[in-house]
């Protein structure tokens, strides 16, 4: 399974602005771990995912999926190991091609692209409106519709599916939520937790939202400053209330939670 | 009237100008898969139609078969293309200066190819992709320029359509749009973006070879400008034919690029405007078609506020 260690990176490093974003870092994941990660805007939330995606790389550490060592692996090397919703729901879509062709591009992830094979069998399309069908929104009838004209939660749920339609190893959700309207925000959480329960996947998912962090997954993890200070699993994960993190997160990090945006929602 | 005067007196400038437009939709479609498909304008195709010219003029004077000159223009094109989809993708050179770079040192490799600056094929004497249909047919020169370039294009058409409908073409459709999301597909973005520039140059370089054939010479003026005839075709498609199709926006570029060679046909023929003054013409016209979405928002931004103030 995934496993962090002692992972680092610094940014604009030797300069005046250097930033150390991540400060040792360490994890290790469990088949059918549902793993929240909270913490305040600039905890180093979203780099630590992007640097077990591969989109950025660490300056010292290492990651490895099922024991094979991905620290320096290209960004679309490892993608056969992640599945990965992004929170600007344009991220994780191509808006200007169809909804089946989208489905078609994800349903070949980690396979080789051939040049003389159809990008979509009649077969595969029959199967992907059985999976639009299961999302509940109507998508199943318009596999031929851009997906640019579908919404922000249309997308996410989409994005959802195609990060699911081949099983990943682990799946990577950064703030898929955070972008939506708080209706929405919610249809798309049921969402994820049902395929998550589905294909019991082992999923990572960052939020700036306490609540959501508590009432999903079986474990949490908070960010501060680029460390994780806090990592509850289990039995004591599912009796902890909101009043109860943020008194963790001041022991633990010896400040009071300032954040507006993670006290209010 | 005076159009309609125009077409009956003039047979011949228009046979010219169709020969043109369906050899330079070759050059469009072309553009139009960097432009439009992977949405990053490459300037390497004014350098890839010369090549394309000077490989089959130097192959052709030597005796080489025509059909092979044709194909070495292909892949001096993709060559091209692959020397700027390289310094961008693995050198993170700008896009544009990348094609730049390849632009100009095509001028020099060029001159390298044919020798000299400019090579004569007198169309009469030496074979081309064309004479094989006037020897077998007894046809006219004109009409076997017409036959086989409206072929050339009909196959272009055809293999670009479906490489862009395989597993590769799809992806490569992907990539102009959202690289994050393709690299997240398990994508390899260079690749895709490599492999567009290479087919969107082959087929400029293709367009080139079939253009020296056609005229009968390859002299090294003749890329520039390349770019923005290619785009004018993709803009007049694009606003007469607003179609979403892949297949009818192939077509419809080929469509555009014929009308455009008629218009500057009429317009020169008539004393309309000296030649020299097409470039300046046809960028004028791009650079209006490439502002025209940002104008109509600000005249309907402008209507809004009007009608705001008169309700009030």
């Amino acid at each position: 399974m995934l496993k962090v260690e002692d992972v680092h990176i610094t940014f604009e490093a030797g300069t005046p602005i250097e930033k150390h974003a991540l400060q040792g870092v360490s994890l290790s994941l469990e088949q059918g771990d549902y793993v929240t990660i909270i913490g305040g805007n600039g905890a180093g939330k979203s780099t630590f995912l992007n640097t077990t995606a591969g989109t950025l790389f660490p300056t010292m550490g290492k990651i490895t999926v099922d024991g094979v060592d991905v620290t320096y692996m290209p960004e679309y090397k490892r993608a056969r190991y992640f599945g990965r919703v992004f929170q600007n729901p344009r991220a994780g879509t191509a808006t200007d091609m169809f909804i089946e062709e989208n489905l078609a591009l994800a349903y070949r992830r980690g396979k080789r692209r051939s040049m003389f094979r159809w990008h979509i069998s009649s077969k595969e399309r029959s199967f992907f409106r059985e999976r639009l069908a299961t999302l509940g929104l109507g998508l199943e009838n318009r596999l031929t519709d851009k997906v640019g004209l579908l919404s922000g939660g249309q997308r996410q749920a989409l994005s959802l599916l195609m990060a699911t339609l081949i099983e990943p190893r682990v799946l990577l959700l950064d703030e898929h939520t955070a972008a939506l309207d708080p209706k929405t925000a919610i249809i798309v959480l049921e969402l994820t937790n049902k395929l998550v329960q589905e294909h019991n996947l082992t999923t990572l998912m960052v939020t700036h939202n306490m609540r959501d962090a508590l009432t999903h997954g079986n474990r949490i993890m908070m960010m501060h400053k680029g460390r994780i200070i806090l990592d509850v699993k289990g039995e004591e994960k599912a009796n902890l209330t909101v009043a109860d993190l943020m008194k963790m997160f001041e022991t633990a990090s010896g400040e009071e939670m300032l954040s507006d945006r993670m006290l209010l929602t | 009237m005076a159009v309609l005067q125009f077409i009956s007196s003039n047979s011949a400038i228009i046979q010219g100008a169709v020969s043109l437009g369906l050899i330079f939709s070759i050059m469009s479609i072309g553009v139009f898969i960097t432009f439009r498909v992977l949405q990053m304008p490459d300037l390497t195709v004014e350098g890839s139609l010369l090549l394309g010219a000077a490989m089959t003029a130097r192959l052709i004077s030597q005796d080489v078969n025509p059909f092979a000159a044709t194909l070495a223009a292909i892949l001096v094109g993709c060559a091209a293309g692959f020397a700027s989809g390289f310094l961008h993708t693995m050198f993170k050179i700008p896009s544009i200066l990348a094609g730049i770079l390849t632009m100009v040192s095509s001028y020099s490799i060029a001159i390298r190819i044919m020798g000299t600056s400019n090579i004569p094929l007198l169309p009469r004497r030496v074979v081309s992709i064309f004479t094989f249909l006037q020897e077998l047919e007894g046809m006219e020169r004109a009409y076997a320029v017409l036959i086989v370039s409206f072929a050339v294009v009909l196959i272009v058409c055809c293999l670009v359509y479906c490489f862009m409908g395989t597993e590769f073409g799809s992806a490569l459709r992907a990539t102009g749009n959202n690289q994050q999301m393709v690299r997240a597909q398990g994508i390899n973005t260079n690749i895709m973006i490599i492999a567009c520039l290479m087919l969107s140059n082959g087929l400029v370089g293709l367009a080139g070879s079939i253009l020296a054939q056609y005229q009968g010479f390859a002299s090294v003026d003749m890329g520039a400008g390349t770019i923005v005839y290619g785009l004018a075709a993709l803009i007049i498609a694009e606003v007469l034919f607003p179609v979403r199709r892949f297949w009818t926006r192939l077509i419809s570029i080929v469509i555009g690029s014929i009308i455009y060679r008629l218009v500057i046909a009429y317009a020169l023929s008539v004393d309309f405007m000296p030649s020299t003054d097409l470039r300046l013409v046809t960028a004028t016209l791009v650079a209006f078609a490439l502002v025209l979405p940002l104008i109509r928002e600000k005249i309907v931004k402008m209507f809004k506020k009007l009608y705001k103030r008169g309700a009030a």
